[in-house]
């Protein structure tokens, strides 16, 4: 069942352009091109995209925040930009830079209050913090003023704050930005959590391709406000995932043969002792055997699938 | 009905948090009520060493001045707990985003979030004023005198809402918003019977910024003309009350937000 339809929806923007010391000349600037997409129940939807390409504005559209210049969406039967008032109690948003909580009080009056506006009783308030409270530490911070604690417990404490009334679709803009590896993990099993236990639909913009791959059933990629991938993090690897990274080590008397060897392909890295190449997969037998042969030389040499970034810096050189 | 008693929930739910987060700083609480106190008291000398050894001065008794402290504390202090002017700090900052993305009702619980406890002090205040006032004071009038400064600054404040909902259309707006203040202070330096009828209409009717000031508010304590200007108020302030309701909405439609 769809529970979010996007539909043609494009948004604009105007900005003005000095021409001489008094005159401006408007200028429409479209930040979504027209893009359409449907979101299961469930689902874990990785919206990824550049800096502005549109992911925020798609997200701000989708909260209700901003009215779109045209289209159609609805979000749980909902239109989100007509409907504010009674739509959002139905969602939970994580703006990674703009936070929730009150920066003198301790984060449990935090969650009082937003419990409160949500009308939430307070059995049910205590039930989701004993149940996913744990998973973020939430018991070493709950009582610690806003403003003490350091950015990735704030974050933590933003997640906590999000799903405080259990809501059916979270929207999470850049969640795990400037966080460290420890913490991205706990936010990355949070989420899992959340989404089995609440069969809760989470919809995250990020730059982390490592939360993508470990979170997220399908990608939607956008660039300059259009949807250039939609589909599943494995298929998105192998359509665009043609090429494969080979990195070879070696002895420095090799160094001219290595340089021929790899003439043809997409050279990363040349050094003394150290290449890296982009190759097409259709070479990596013919490769490995010519490696082989050069015997004692080779001190090790590695090929394997591209890294997501790559792949997706070829989809934007595509669509360029 | 309903959504009546939302705002008002959400409202007190605002200042409820805020007091919380301002007792974290008692001091500055404590310091602001007794600079307030100090300045009330002040006046009261001021008025009382005015009076001494007459009556009257231009038909102005002690307790009439007292009771125009009222009127005049009545509204500053419920600018202040209603004032909007950081609103369209919001819109240009996009601080609107994790408001509008929550079942919150703006700019209701922006006022609420915005209250200062410290304002408590002026009620006392205010009770001040009204115990000196009240041996020399009818209470009828004194009803009325209260309605009409409460709907005049409702309207004064529907007047600054949508002023602040340029913000929407034009981002930083703050350059009118000081005129439009300024505009109040100037009224302030002139007893309101020196203007001429047309102007008088204005400023205490369609623009009713004379309330604020210690001297225009004299229009609230002369009987001959305060039931008029009661009934010519009500339609202003429903009129003022549409604007700001339309104005607000329509600049929401244009809200933009801010990048990350």
């Amino acid at each position: 069942m769809n529970i979010i339809t996007v539909k043609d929806l494009r948004k604009e923007y105007t900005v003005k352009e000095w021409k001489g010391l008094l005159r401006r000349k408007t200028k429409r600037i479209e930040a979504l091109k027209g893009i359409s997409f449907k979101v299961k129940k469930g689902e874990i939807l990785g919206y990824l995209g550049e800096n502005g390409s549109g992911k925020s504005t798609t997200l701000k559209i989708l909260t209700g925040i901003l009215h779109p210049s045209s289209g159609k969406a609805k979000v749980l039967g909902f239109v989100p930009w007509e409907e504010r008032m009674e739509y959002t109690k139905h969602i939970g948003v994580v703006f990674g830079q703009k936070s929730a909580l009150w920066w003198d009080l301790p984060v449990k009056d935090s969650l009082d209050f937003w419990a409160s506006i949500y009308n939430v009783p307070r059995e049910e308030h205590e039930e989701v913090l004993g149940k996913f409270g744990e998973i973020l530490g939430l018991e070493e911070i709950i009582n610690q003023p806003v403003r003490k604690l350091s950015f990735g417990q704030r974050m933590k404490a933003e997640l906590m704050v999000s799903i405080i009334h259990s809501p059916d679709v979270i929207f999470l803009d850049e969640p795990t930005i400037g966080l460290d590896v420890l913490i991205r993990e706990k936010v990355r099993e949070f989420l899992t959590k959340l989404n089995r236990e609440m069969k809760a639909t989470i919809i995250l913009t990020t730059h982390e391709l490592q939360d993508v791959e470990a979170l997220c059933n399908r990608t939607i990629l956008l660039h300059k406000g259009e949807i250039v991938f939609d589909g599943e993090m494995k298929e998105l690897k192998r359509k665009y995932g043609n090429t494969k990274e080979f990195e070879i080590e070696f002895k420095p008397s090799i160094r001219s043969k290595i340089r021929e060897m790899l003439s043809r392909y997409d050279v990363k890295v040349m050094e003394r002792e150290f290449a890296k190449a982009s190759i097409p997969k259709s070479d990596e037998k013919e490769l490995a055997e010519k490696v082989l042969a050069l015997g004692d030389s080779v001190i090790s040499f590695n090929i394997k699938e591209p890294s997501l970034e790559e792949v997706v810096r070829g989809i934007y050189a595509e669509s360029e | 009905m309903l959504r009546v008693n939302e705002n008002a929930r959400q409202y007190l739910l605002g200042i409820k948090y805020k007091f919380r987060s301002l007792m974290e700083y008692r001091a500055s609480f404590l310091a602001f009520f007794i600079t307030d106190a100090t300045w009330a008291l002040m006046a009261v000398i001021f008025w009382y060493a005015i009076f001494q050894g007459t009556n009257t001065i231009n038909g102005w008794t002690f307790y009439g001045s007292m009771l125009m402290l009222v009127f005049v504390s009545i509204a500053e202090l419920m600018w202040d707990s209603f004032d909007s002017s950081q609103l369209s700090q919001g819109v240009i900052y996009g601080d609107l985003d994790k408001y509008l993305a929550r079942p919150i009702s703006l700019p209701t619980f922006w006022w609420g979030w915005s209250f200062d406890p410290s304002f408590m002090s002026r009620i006392l205040i205010i009770a001040g004023y009204l115990y000196l006032a009240l041996p020399g004071i009818n209470l009828s009038w004194l009803l009325v005198g209260l309605v009409y400064t409460i709907l005049g600054v409702i309207a004064f404040l529907a007047i600054e809402l949508s002023l602040v909902s340029l913000a929407f259309w034009f981002g930083r707006i703050g350059r009118l918003l000081n005129l439009f203040y300024n505009l109040v202070w100037s009224q302030h330096m002139f007893p309101v019977a020196i203007y001429p009828t047309l102007w008088k209409l204005v400023f205490t009717i369609l623009i009713p910024i004379g309330l604020f000031q210690s001297i225009p508010a004299q229009i609230v304590l002369d009987p001959s003309t305060l039931w008029k200007n009661l009934a010519l108020l009500i339609p202003t302030l429903i009129g003022w009350l549409l604007v700001a309701s339309i104005m607000w909405k329509e600049g929401l439609k244009r809200y933009e937000s801010a990048g990350g």
